[in-house]
């Protein structure tokens, strides 16, 4: 379970008129300063990283308009339109390694980096896994559908993502008929996509089970099979009706626990861990305000007093591919697809294979002495050049030659514009003087391993 | 029937572990101490898998029973070369193993299966791996979660799968991520530089730039990790690279997966348990050809093996098992091979077991649709090595109790 | 020579870089001595422990064009410019560069005048190292003086006497050509380089391989390591031609206007017949699978590549235990226990192997409109290979069908578990020709045709071919094809028989024993017509953009179709071994960039 109950390490907040109090939207000078620090945490945690550009559009917008712009996202531009056209012939390999290359290789080059984030997310929630479902169309399908509808209601969402047949196949709901239930879909509906631990009780499951008896698989697609469907009166979290599985989940999405298990999860993925309690609280209520409406939860989020206290910029660990997607976005670079697949898999977190139904660990389990050397493995080979990477444009085009130190103050901007500690960022120069007689790609692809080891670049 | 999603009782709030497939990851537990000593009396466990369906009546040779010459015209293996005693003998290719036969150090487990037998190599691998028949697609290994619920101790890795980059289900388990490597070379920081100098420069400077970090859990945890890290991997490089062979191994794949566990089990504090190889053993053709020096090859591996922990003084300390996916069916087919069977002989090395046959030789007149059925379930010898040799309750990972064989001291 | 074509070839030569190789280096000079009596050939000036002689007869070669032309590419190509920032191209434009300024020295486009035409590189054994030198005749010895002085500009010292000019890598080299000159002077002593090559040659060479062997190159090493399939090709053939003899060759220009490049060329029939013998056939060892003459498959319309390999397969893996060592015997061992397990009987392998006819020929080529009407999936149009082994019954080559059926069923069981469809077999009788062609099932869980539908491996067997092909279309038309001819030579006399064999199996020359022939302008056809396919394989392992990857992929579909045709053959004739390799570049009407196509030469 990853939503784990924020504990008030902060302190009440002051009461000021209206309900809201953290959720209340952020207002420079009063709340704090919406300078370039602000705008770099706000583009790290709902984007990947900070290129330049950005930065300025946002600082422009202001923290609405920031996060709106941010949820809205902007029309993809030709390099993602021609993308499309190799779509056919990289899925049609049936393998789960090109499609999720591809993924990556749109993930680069996207102009609407919450979705992708946003896809991430889903599919760590609705963790499914290619190796027991064996189909690779149909977990495009299932990435499709976190793709369109991530952002927006997330009833449509669960029930797109449940019905799907690699989320069928997954939970073995052709198994579960009339008397003889399977119970996995169910559980996992309850304990997992809708509500979390401690919100229904083991009858509950029983019962959720049985309305969602005479889902199955045929040809395909899914089909409600009437035969297999139990048709009597169930009863799940204190309510009663002759509920079929979309009836269930209507149900479910109208629970307040279901509005609070969301509420959570946004918040430890998108505010960090040690949220407060009332947070989540204000922001169930947004989301039923709203009808569950995700981005529009975001929207509201991301601008909001609580995202931006101070406390939280560098509070979250990133996990490999937000690592690496970060570097990549902040350079404004491409890499090899394949090998940036593999590197995240070598680093614990292979995409369309999570470890089980639970989905990937968040937070400080990402790191491990074996995961550390995976990722000092991919710093150390990402600009190297006849590395396995490819970055492209490669860093001796990235970077301009003004001499040495110039170019470790060019990659230190670019990644960590508020700065590294002092001691670091003098051994790095150190380490540039001490190198300059190397041919510059490979000087600069060292300069670049190491500072991806620094221990800020692990940390948004 | 319950899903391969895990139902776990106490799960996922500590979140230790990762799992991943292929590459080397590490579970989430901080290594402890380097440097001084070795595992002084932890006991190191090797399992070796023959792929494809081991003919176990041409390894353990049941030559005094006219019914298996009689079914075997042309595949039978004639006199009793290599003789173990009750009628049995080896194949002739494996004399290698007669030394430690004879010294008690070798141990026969006879009819080694399981109930409702499939004649799938994948379906009876999964079995075997999982040591759950109960469950259509298991996803963890009987072995990763003995080797998750073992206490902790100083080996950098409790667990490695050596000789190939897929990390097979056996060590699969959620709460401990086991690395499978080719070899031990990728598990180590490679550096750009070569030269020691640079490289030990490079490390340097790594480290220093870890002491810069922020002052709070994720900071603490990120310095943390890395030293660690670095520490480890250059414990590993100079422990890999002094590492000598003290016994000849042969050269055939099958050798330097030995000598390359060897590696892992005596570079200090590496590892203690290890699962290799063995590929080729589906012969369902031509089966005299090939099959011989595959045995051959086992032989002169293992004993090699055997040999080289011996003279570092951690035979006694060690067990190595080789099973099987299935046996073989006892009359031969017209290809000159044999068929899928179902159940074989399980053999076990080591310095401290009770050497000999032990449990029930198949009856080859009282067949099972022309297979020698099992005389015995496979959770039998696993549990035994959980709870004797590992000192893990085996319960929990075989949702059963199954009693032992006997074939390894009580703890 | 002069009246030549000027010879642009459309990359830098090799040639051109050796030569500025050459004349770098640079030694002190040998004191300029007397002139003794001349000697009239160059050879006889070759030093003692010659092991490799590179004798060029010179001829036109246009530097300055070649370099202007590889600069208007550059232009035109956006693409260029990062290949030729790579760091190998910079190192053949350093070489360019040096050619270049010795032409502005006035040196390399005066060297036609000094030069009588020939120039030679060498290699001389000295101890267990080996040497470079390089020797030269000049038209008049007038012209010599200037010439030194020249080379002395740039740093080069070369030894003269009379028109001869001498080049060496170190002193005792030195010494042995001036002991060469003093002994040709004299009349004595025979000549480290014999041949029986036409003068006209523009290069001819003879490489001592015995004296190399023994050197710091290792060459090919002991045979027992040998894996299996190198071993059936003729790896202990070439081995055995390493272990002690010579090779020999030359080069020319062809008549018929267009490059030729004929490294060696057997005799008769030819019309420049350069004699090379090489090596006598090895005594033991992989003779006995060498089988001459014999069945090519035919060259159907879009072929890219067609090959024979004249072995005998049967008797091959019979003299395994002699021929191969432990490692490859392993793995013949387990491909002839798959055989048997296939064909459902231990003997299965060998009755079908002995039904074969020696000598086993293969076909890649391109898709016809009906082939691609007949796919299910026209994302990608891949070229066909098939592969041909000539029959010699074709009663054992029905199990080869049921042996299908049990591949098809195990790799079906397979594919299932992996999620994949599965494949299923139809076989076709017609006029004695069957075909059994194995095609992905229509996916009907809502999944589109995946890419691998495409392909639909095929056995179809003929009267006189069993044919093993990635699709059907190409093995009917091969095996119609036979059959007509097959009629047509049966309603003629008997006289007529042997002429319409040899037409049968193309313009073959007689003891031909392996061939192999490519088409690059069908390649590059290949490569255009799978241009998406490609740069999606681009994007997804480097990264590359679809536009970015498209491009690169016409560049070099250009570049290749530029290169013409290859043919290469061998045979035995007369106790020895012969090669042959003819290689026509698409003629220089059709190497402008800006059309398409390009596909030059003559059909054969």
């Amino acid at each position: 379970m990853k939503a784990r109950s924020g504990q008030a390490t902060l302190g009440k907040a002051p009461a000021l008129g209206g309900s809201r109090t953290w959720l209340r939207p952020f207002r420079p000078g009063r709340d704090g300063a919406f300078d370039e620090a602000a705008v770099l945490h706000l583009l790290r945690r709902a984007a990947f990283g900070n290129p330049p550009s950005e930065v300025e559009r946002m600082l422009r917008l202001g923290p609405e308009g920031a996060a709106r712009a941010l949820v809205a996202g902007s029309e993809p531009d030709r390099a993602a339109q021609s993308l499309e056209d190799m779509r056919p012939f990289v899925l049609g390999t049936e393998s789960g390694r090109d499609l999720a290359a591809f993924w990556f290789a749109r993930l680069c080059r996207t102009r609407h980096p919450l979705r992708m984030r946003m896809t991430l997310f889903w599919h760590d929630h609705f963790a499914t896994s290619i190796r027991k479902v064996r189909n690779a169309w149909w977990m495009t399908e299932q990435f499709e559908t976190f793709e369109g509808l991530g952002l927006g209601p997330f009833p449509d969402l669960c029930r797109a993502v449940v019905k799907g047949p690699a989320m069928l196949r997954w939970l073995d709901a052709p198994s579960n008929r009339k008397g003889r239930p399977n119970e996995n879909l169910g559980r996992e509906l309850l304990e997992l996509f809708t509500l979390g631990r401690g919100n229904y009780g083991e009858r509950d499951v029983k019962e959720a089970a049985r309305a969602l008896t005479g889902w199955t698989i045929i040809k395909g697609r899914f089909r409600f099979d009437r035969r297999r469907h139990d048709p009597g009166v169930k009863e799940v979290c204190g309510k009663q009706g002759k509920w079929d599985g979309d009836a269930l989940c209507t149900h479910l999405f109208s629970l307040e626990s279901c509005a609070r298990f969301l509420a959570g999860k946004l918040l430890e993925h998108f505010v960090g861990p040690r949220w407060p309690v009332e947070a989540r609280t204000e922001l169930a209520e947004v989301l039923r305000e709203r009808g569950l409406h995700i981005g529009e939860a975001l929207e509201v989020l991301l601008a909001s007093r609580l995202f931006h206290r101070p406390e939280f910029r560098g509070a979250r660990l990133r996990g490999p591919i937000e690592w690496q997607a970060w570097v990549l976005r902040s350079l404004g670079a491409r890499a090899s697809p394949a090998a940036l697949h593999r590197s995240a898999g070598r680093m614990g977190q292979r995409l369309l294979d999570p470890p089980d139904v639970a989905g990937w660990p968040e937070g400080e389990a990402w790191l491990s002495s074996a995961s550390w050397l995976q990722r000092a493995d991919f710093a150390l080979c990402l600009g190297r050049p006849g590395g396995p990477f490819h970055l492209d444009p490669p860093l001796e085009e990235l970077v301009p030659d003004r001499g040495p130190e110039a170019e470790c103050g060019f990659l230190i901007r670019a990644l960590l514009p508020e700065g590294l500690p002092r001691r670091a960022e003098e051994i790095l120069k150190a380490r540039a003087r001490a190198e300059a007689r190397l041919p510059r790609p490979v000087r600069l692809a060292g300069l670049l391993g190491a500072l991806l080891l620094v221990p800020a670049a692990h940390r948004c | 029937m319950s899903s391969s999603s895990t139902r776990k009782s106490s799960p996922r709030i500590s979140r230790r572990g990762l799992l991943g497939r292929g590459g080397a990851l590490l579970a989430g537990m901080p290594l402890l101490r380097f440097g001084s000593g070795s595992l002084e009396g932890e006991r190191l466990f090797v399992l070796v898998e023959l792929v494809g369906g081991n003919d176990g009546l041409n390894m353990i040779v049941p030559f005094e029973d006219p019914a298996y010459h009689a079914a075997r015209p042309r595949l039978r293996v004639r006199g009793g070369g290599l003789a173990l005693g009750e009628g049995f003998c080896l194949h002739p290719r494996m004399e290698a193993l007669l030394p430690l036969w004879k010294e008690g150090e070798m141990a026969v487990l006879h009819g080694v299966g399981y109930p409702r037998p499939d004649r799938s190599h994948f379906r009876s691998r999964d079995v075997w791996h999982s040591g759950r028949p109960d469950l259509e697609t298991p996803s963890q290994g009987w072995l990763g979660r003995a080797a998750a619920a073992m206490p902790k101790d100083g080996s950098m890795v409790r667990a490695m799968g050596l000789g190939e980059v897929d990390l097979s289900l056996v060590l699969r388990s959620p709460r401990l991520a086991v690395p499978a490597l080719p070899d031990l070379e990728s598990y180590m920081l490679h550096t750009d530089g070569r030269a020691r100098r640079r490289r030990d420069a490079r490390l340097r400077e790594l480290a220093a730039l870890q002491e810069t970090a922020r002052d709070d859990a994720i900071g603490r945890l990120l310095a943390r990790c890395a030293r660690e890290a670095l520490e480890g991997s250059e414990r590993l490089r100079e422990a890999a690279a002094s590492w000598r062979p003290k016994a000849g191994f042969p050269t055939h794949a099958f050798g330097r997966r030995c000598a390359l566990a060897s590696r892992a089990l005596t570079s200090s504090l590496v590892t203690r348990i290890v699962h290799l190889r063995h590929h080729g053993f589906d012969t369902h053709a031509s089966q005299n050809r090939t099959h011989g020096t595959l045995l051959g090859d086992l032989a002169t591996g293992l004993s090699a093996l055997a040999a080289d922990l011996r003279a570092r003084g951690l035979w006694k300390r060690c067990l190595v098992l080789c099973f099987s996916e299935f046996g073989r069916r006892l009359a031969e087919n017209r290809s000159g091979g044999t068929d899928h069977g179902k159940a074989g002989p399980v053999l076990a090395l080591g310095g401290s077991l009770k050497g000999g046959f032990h449990g029930r030789a198949t009856s080859l007149t009282a067949l099972d649709d022309g297979d020698p059925s099992f005389t015995t379930d496979f959770r039998r010898v696993f549990a035994e090595v959980c709870e004797r040799w590992l000192s893990v309750p085996s319960r929990p990972v075989f949702r059963g109790s199954f009693p032992p064989l006997n074939f390894l001291p009580r703890s | 020579m002069h009246g030549n074509d000027v010879l642009s070839v459309p990359f830098p030569p090799s040639r051109c870089g050796a030569l500025g190789l050459f004349l770098a280096l640079g030694l002190p000079a040998l004191s300029a001595q007397e002139e003794p009596a001349f000697p009239r050939r160059l050879v006889d000036l070759a030093p003692e422990g010659t092991a490799a002689w590179f004798e060029w007869g010179g001829c036109d070669l246009d530097v300055a064009s070649l370099h202007e032309r590889l600069e208007r590419e550059a232009e035109r190509s956006s693409l260029l410019p990062r290949l030729l920032r790579s760091s190998e191209l910079r190192r053949i434009r350093g070489m360019l560069r040096l050619t270049r300024g010795l032409e502005r020295n006035g040196l390399v486009a005066g060297f036609e005048d000094l030069l009588a035409g020939r120039l030679v590189f060498g290699l001389r054994k000295e101890g267990r190292r080996v040497r470079a030198f390089a020797l030269a005749k000049l038209r008049a010895p007038s012209e010599a003086g200037s010439l030194q002085r020249r080379l002395r500009a740039l740093g080069l010292e070369v030894d003269r006497r009379g028109p001869y000019l001498a080049l060496a890598g170190d002193g005792r080299t030195r010494e042995a050509i001036g002991r060469a000159w003093e002994r040709a002077a004299r009349g004595e002593g025979p000549p480290a380089f014999v041949t029986d090559l036409p003068a006209r040659s523009l290069l001819r060479f003879r490489i001592d391989l015995q004296e190399l062997r023994r050197t710091r190159f290792p060459l090919l090493g002991d045979r027992s390591p040998v894996p299996a399939f190198p071993a059936f090709l003729g790896w202990p053939l070439l081995l055995s031609l390493s272990r002690g003899e010579t090779v020999e060759g030359g080069v020319a220009v062809a008549a018929d206007g267009g490059l030729v490049l004929e490294v060696a060329a057997k005799l008769g029939g030819i019309e420049e017949s350069l004699r090379i013998p090489l090596a006598p056939l090895p005594a033991a060892g992989g003779r006995d699978s060498l089988r001459e003459g014999g069945k090519v498959l035919p060259r159907l319309e879009g072929t890219i590549c067609r090959w024979r390999l004249g072995r005998d397969l049967a008797a091959f893996l019979e003299g395994r235990a002699r021929l191969l060592g432990p490692r490859a015997r392993r793995q013949t061992e387990s491909f002839l226990q798959s055989l048997d397990f296939a064909l459902r009987g231990p003997r299965g392998g060998s009755s079908l192997l002995q039904a074969l006819a020696p000598g086993l020929s293969g076909l890649l080529v391109l898709s016809t409109e009906e082939d691609r009407r007949n796919r299910p999936v026209r994302l990608l149009d891949p070229p066909v290979l098939v592969l041909g082994f000539p029959l010699r019954e074709s009663g054992p080559v029905r199990r080869v069908e049921s042996a299908l059926g049990v591949l098809l069923a195990v790799s079906n069981r397979d594919r299932m578990r992996r999620g994949r469809l599965p494949r299923r077999v139809r076989t076709e009788t017609r006029d004695g020709i069957r075909l059994s062609a194995a095609k992905l099932v229509t996916p009907k869980d809502g999944r589109p045709w995946p890419l691998e539908a495409v392909v639909t491996p095929t056995l179809a067997h003929g009267a006189s071919w069993l044919l093993v092909g990635s699709e059907d279309g190409p093995c009917r038309r091969i095996l119609f094809r036979e059959r007509r001819q097959d009629r047509r030579s049966a309603g003629r006399n008997t006289g007529g028989d042997r002429a319409g064999g040899r037409r049968r199996g193309g313009a073959e020359e007689s003891g031909l024993l392996d061939l192999l022939e490519f088409d690059f302008a069908a390649a590059a056809e290949a490569l255009r017509r799978n241009r998406k396919l490609l740069a999606s394989r681009l994007l997804v392992e480097r990264g590359t953009d679809p536009e970015r990857g498209m491009a690169l992929l016409e560049t070099i579909a250009q570049f290749v179709e530029r290169m013409g045709r290859v043919r290469f053959t061998d045979g035995i004739g007369e106790g020895k071994v012969w090669m042959r390799i003819r290689w026509t570049p698409a003629p220089a009407a059709d190497r402008n960039p800006g059309e398409a196509g390009g596909r030059g030469g003559r059909e054969r």
